[in-house]
């Protein structure tokens, strides 16, 4: 157990030092950060001052080690249009965003279960049987943002049942959180059918089927053995998930963190930007030890093992 | 850092039954290859194929409908042909994603037989990059360099490719790890024949077919990220024919002229369905026997599409 | 608005409804959570119609409030619309552009650089301190604090300082005679002293106006309550909504729907669909902002007049505002002025379209085949009503004529630094522009010699305005701005194009002024019949 968590830590610890490089190295391949962080047509001086103050003039290797610190204590240059520190305003919009990615997460989750035990509970069966995977394959091929667009067309435009636009009426989380579930169902709901048809197809199902238990029990039995590489792939999908809040959060003016980026990226408020996405990629990083350490929790089997599949 | 298994459609290998991994397409992969083929067919052809200038514009009649002053897909809201701006919009996305595939699948390739040949702490050090840049959301770390790194096209083509290299990286290092005990490779290399030859000729014709499926779906990977930063305004600009571009100008006419944004939508779901359903198709068949190139035209679609019907 | 009596609220309807459950609370997870269980509650099918709640408003913003700091900011349609109702100033521009009395009861000038105001007697905060002369003598001396680098500081060229006279009357000093400090002063939005020096102004706002901020996330929703203890006239509208619709297709999907109740600015693309609906009214007027194609008159091809009369000729400009405008202006007879300004001139015409006549100019000046004239076309991106597609429109007829154009769209805080700051104006850059006094001096002031905003160095209209801001007498001062608009039309420093235009949609029954400056503001508001 130890080990297990030991390496999980590092590996993680190791991903953080990869992401905040990359944003570090980003951040200074074109000359001094100031420039972009200075508010549009700040004189010189200005900017100096602001290098300064932000350590932008000190030796590379320095502003490396220190480039850690700030930006996990959260330290960001204020935000250009909100005149506040930008991790404040991103923290004031993280909400919507949770509440929309968890609805998306918990709808895309249950469409999941339901396809792959219809689908997957039985060999073969045809088309009658198999059309979910299509449409979960359709689901795949499409791009997020023209599902919303198609939505807004459908359910805004034409039919004016659902708004829009924001997140001002309990109504308006439908229609982003159905287009984010779109982008999330398919790989969920490809590995839980599979490796649901794998659990039946190994001996303790058909033991069970041959002791004259219920098809129904032996599926149970099966979805459970499946559950658990569904909730890595869960874990996995949360990259997809933020990127797609990114491009659903602007299709839909939701005010979470992804349109934020967007918008502040448009307004060229480079400090928000900066706070925005190194805040939402340690976040993820995050979220991933969770999943695993909850992988390692929910299966033994993880736990003793010396090395992790490769 | 992801030690468990990868995400479901990167691969037979990493499955116990790949068999059961994906749903029954049937013909569906010639299906694939044709629709790929025409959108390439298209993308070449247009300055044939269009009956206006895709710039061309006619006040007079804006958001024509499909058919009306003899638009056969109606007019946008500069009054410029739709059909024409649609053939011409094949190109970006189409130029983009095969180029990014080009460029990330060498990438990954190469530092996957490297690593799987090398071993040791070269193996170490690559693996542990590949499982930082997965633990990176590929559509943030791509905000983040389009915003400090600039907006141009090869920035665009760059950020898709370094976000893809990693699925090459692992199923070619895994790959390689196991051909590297083969007698034919331990005979090359007692026999004191130069490292590089040993790469190229032992290692790699052994990983093409592996790295052309994977290819094929990341085709379609690569189009929707393409597609989905345009939509964002990070990609193409006006007055550019541009199927993600065009969604996003066609957005606010949907109330009007809905064939504006609906179309161009459908025509990106064409392309990335045709890149999935080949991918799904030759990724279900035994990988390495017959090698098939990147689809890059006509010619290698149907001899793909032979391939996987045969 | 000559004012309907004010209306007490109605209790029985000033209840919250379903479909507005929700408010963002000060920590947005909390309000999002609150969002979850109000969804089972709330069935597609109530989309409400109705819109007889008569002391309500919901307004679509096309942008979100980015600061409630009102001395650092200077969006009208925005953040200040939203501000005017919290904060007052001393003296407002009322619905029919006229200026009127706020904080401030009357005024005169008693020396040619010093005005006297004598303020409201009940004047007050919403905390109950009194609006007095210590109050604006401080707002002044923050505005005019350059360490305080304020974004409205730049609107007060002439102001010096302010004087206290007594508690009720203060006095303002300006460096030069300026007729202009009026129509600045109504941007002026009076902060409490005692309250800012221990709140931070850009995310919390208390002021002496009308409503007060019930709930506020930067980027976010805004609501407003009307204050029970306001000191001026109670207005009829109690609760105000704004809702940030930065989508076009939103913004009409919500009008159509019921959600919003007044949305501005709206693309004049949709005027037919949103005419189509009974349930709006549809309020069409030229704005105060003239649209137009700058060019560099001082580097690059432009400085050659027959280029730039060869452009002016090149362009359809009837054909853009019949398609893509739909017919809500009219294009400008060579005017950098709309006809609300006055010192406008009457009797000008346009550049007509003219193709060959512009290929003549251009072989004129040396280009044509072999040899074309290449220029680039700057837009900012989502900043001005149909910018983008007018300036598609004009880059294609204008490489019809031969000239080939790259547009370059970027953001408009780039847009502006590189056009006022780093002096680097391409060739041509579409721009919309207006001057909040709407006197024809202040907006030629951007055309005179010495402005960063001219890229014009012309002596004889810099001349003529310089002559005419001297001059007291109006017909002697019309003569000289006529002199200037004539010397404009003839040598071309822009691309003439059309007022921009403005469409107004609000719900029917809601009584509101649409105003060619960008004001929205819920106190000029009422419900038909409520406020009767």
């Amino acid at each position: 157990m130890i080990r297990f968590l030991t390496r999980r830590l590092s590996l993680t610890l190791l991903a953080v030092w990869g992401a905040l490089s990359a944003v570090f190295l980003v951040l200074h391949s074109s000359g001094d950060p100031a420039v972009m962080m200075a508010p549009i047509g700040a004189p010189p001086e200005k900017v100096a001052q602001l290098s300064h103050a932000l350590g932008y003039d000190r030796p590379l290797a320095e502003q490396y080690f220190s480039f850690f610190g700030d930006a996990l204590r959260g330290h960001f240059p204020d935000s250009l249009t909100f005149q506040q520190p930008a991790i404040e305003v991103v923290l004031q919009r993280l909400g919507a965003t949770v509440l929309l990615a968890g609805v998306a997460l918990a709808a895309a989750a249950l469409l999941a279960l339901a396809v792959g035990l219809w689908t997957g509970s039985r060999e073969g069966g045809g088309a009658r049987r198999e059309w979910p995977m299509w449409v979960v394959f359709l689901a795949q091929s499409v791009p997020g943002f023209y599902i919303g667009v198609l939505l807004v067309w459908i359910f805004g435009v034409r039919l004016h049942w659902l708004p829009t636009s924001g997140a001002t009426t309990a109504t308006s989380i439908v229609l982003p959180a159905a287009t984010l579930a779109c982008g999330v169902l398919p790989p969920l709901a490809r590995v839980f059918r599979n490796n649901l048809r794998g659990e039946l197809a190994r001996p303790y199902s058909r033991t069970g089927t041959a002791l004259g238990m219920s098809r129904a029990r032996v599926v149970r039995h099966a979805a459970y053995g499946s559950l658990l590489p569904t909730v890595t792939v869960l874990g996995l999908e949360a990259g997809a998930l933020l990127g797609g809040t990114v491009i659903v959060e602007s299709v839909f003016s939701w005010p979470g963190v992804g349109q934020l980026a967007v918008t502040a990226l448009q307004n060229q408020d480079y400090p928000l930007v900066l706070a925005d996405l190194t805040f939402l990629i340690l976040a993820f990083v995050l979220v991933n030890l969770i999943v695993d350490l909850l992988y390692g929790v929910l299966d033994p089997r993880v736990r003793h093992e010396g090395r992790g599949p490769r | 850092m992801k030690l468990l298994p990868p995400p479901p459609q990167t691969t037979p290998e990493t499955g116990p039954t790949p068999r059961t991994r994906r749903p029954r397409l049937g013909g569906a992969g010639a299906v694939g290859a044709v629709l790929l083929a025409l959108v390439a067919l298209v993308a070449v052809c247009a300055p044939l194929l269009a009956p206006h200038d895709p710039l061309a514009q006619d006040l007079a009649h804006t958001n024509a409908a499909p058919g009306e002053h003899g638009y056969l897909l109606g007019t946008d809201q500069l009054g410029r042909d739709l059909l024409s701006r649609l053939l011409y919009g094949a190109r970006t996305p189409l130029l983009v994603g095969v180029v990014a595939v080009v460029c990330g699948g060498a990438f990954g390739t190469l530092l996957g037989l490297v690593s799987g040949f090398a071993r040791g702490w070269a193996d170490q050090v690559l693996s542990r990059l590949a499982d930082i840049q997965l633990a990176l959301p590929s559509v943030l770390l791509a905000l983040l360099v389009l915003t400090f790194g600039g907006q141009s096209t090869a920035v665009l083509v760059l950020v898709i490719a370094l976000t893809g290299w990693p699925a090459y990286f692992r199923l070619v290092r895994s790959r390689v790890l196991s051909l590297r005990t083969m007698p034919y490779v331990e005979a090359s290399l007692t026999q004191g024949v130069p490292t590089w030859r040993v790469l190229l000729y032992d290692l790699l014709p052994g990983v093409r077919g592996l790295v052309a499926v994977t290819a094929t779906l990341d085709l379609s990977r690569a189009v929707l990220m393409e597609a989905g930063l345009t939509y964002l305004g990070l990609g193409a600009q006006a007055p550019a024919a541009d199927w993600g571009l065009m969604v996003a100008e066609g957005q606010g006419q949907l109330l009007g002229a809905w064939w504006v944004a609906v179309l161009p939508g459908l025509c990106l779901v064409a392309l990335v369905i045709g890149a999935n359903l080949l991918g799904e198709r030759l990724a279900g068949r035994r990988p390495g026997r017959r090698p098939v190139r990147t689809v890059k035209n006509t010619a290698t679609a149907n001899r793909a599409k032979r391939s996987t019907t045969a | 608005m000559n004012a309907p009596a004010p209306t007490p609220p109605t209790p029985g309807l000033s209840a919250p409804h379903p479909w507005r459950l929700t408010r963002r609370g000060a920590l947005g997870l909390g309000a999002g959570l609150a969002l979850t269980p109000a969804l089972a509650g709330c069935l597609p099918g109530d989309t409400p119609r109705g819109r007889a709640d008569a002391s309500r408003v919901t307004i679509g913003l096309s942008a979100a409030v980015t600061t409630l700091d009102p001395m650092n900011t200077t969006s009208v349609g925005t953040d200040l619309s939203v501000l005017s109702s919290v904060y007052s100033s001393l003296v407002t521009r009322r619905p029919d552009l006229a200026i009127g009395p706020d904080a401030a009861t009357s005024w005169r000038r008693v020396e040619p650089t010093r005005w006297r105001f004598t303020l409201h007697r009940k004047a007050a905060f919403a905390d109950g301190s009194p609006l007095d002369a210590d109050v604006v003598v401080w707002n002044v001396e923050r505005l005019l604090n350059a360490a305080n680098a304020l974004r409205m500081t730049s609107n007060f060229p002439s102001l010096k300082a302010a004087r206290k006279v007594d508690q009720h009357t203060v006095d303002l000093l300006t460096t030069t005679p300026d007729a202009d400090l009026l129509g600045a002063l109504s941007f002026l939005y009076l902060l409490s002293p005692r309250w800012a020096a221990r709140h931070r102004p850009a995310t919390q706002a208390m002021g002496s106006g009308p409503y007060e901020i019930t709930d506020y996330s930067p980027g976010g929703t805004v609501e407003l309550r009307a204050r029970d203890d306001y000191w001026g006239r109670k207005p009829a509208i109690r609760r105000v909504t704004y809702r940030i619709t930065p989508s076009e297709p939103a913004r009409v999907s919500g009008l159509l729907s019921g959600e919003l109740d007044a949305v501005a600015g709206l693309d004049p693309q949709d005027l037919d669909r949103l005419r189509a609906d009974r349930a709006l009214r549809i309020q069409r007027l030229d704005t105060t902002r003239m649209a137009f194609i700058k060019l560099n008159t001082l580097k690059g091809p432009m400085r050659d007049v027959r280029v730039r009369r060869a452009v002016n000729y090149a362009v359809d400009k009837r054909a853009i505002t019949a398609s893509l405008l739909k017919n809500t202006v009219r294009p400008s007879p060579g005017q950098l002025l709309t006809d609300y300004y006055s010192g406008y001139t009457d009797g000008l015409s346009g550049y007509p379209h003219d193709p060959d006549r512009a290929r003549a100019l251009l072989r004129e000046a040396g280009y044509g085949k072999g040899h074309p004239l290449k220029v680039t076309l700057r837009v900012p991106s989502g900043q001005y009503v149909a910018g983008e597609l007018v300036v598609q429109a004009v880059a294609q007829q204008l490489s019809e004529a031969g000239v080939s154009v790259r547009i370059d769209s970027v953001p408009f805080t780039v847009y502006m630094q590189k056009y006022l700051q780093e002096k680097a104006m391409p060739d041509m850059q579409y721009i919309t522009q207006a001057w909040p006094t709407l006197a024809a001096g202040g907006l030629y002031g951007l055309f005179v010699s010495d402005s960063p905003y001219a890229y014009w160095d012309d002596q004889e209209f810099t001349a003529a305005v310089a002559e005419a801001r001297r001059t007291e007498g109006r017909t002697a001062r019309d003569a000289l701005y006529a002199r200037a608009a004539r010397r404009a039309r003839d040598q071309a420093p822009v691309l003439f194009l059309f007022p921009q235009p403005g469409v107004y949609a609000t719900a029917e029954g809601l009584n509101w002024r649409a105003r060619p400056d960008d004001w929205v503001r819920p106190a000029d508001m009422s419900w038909k019949g409520a406020a009767g």
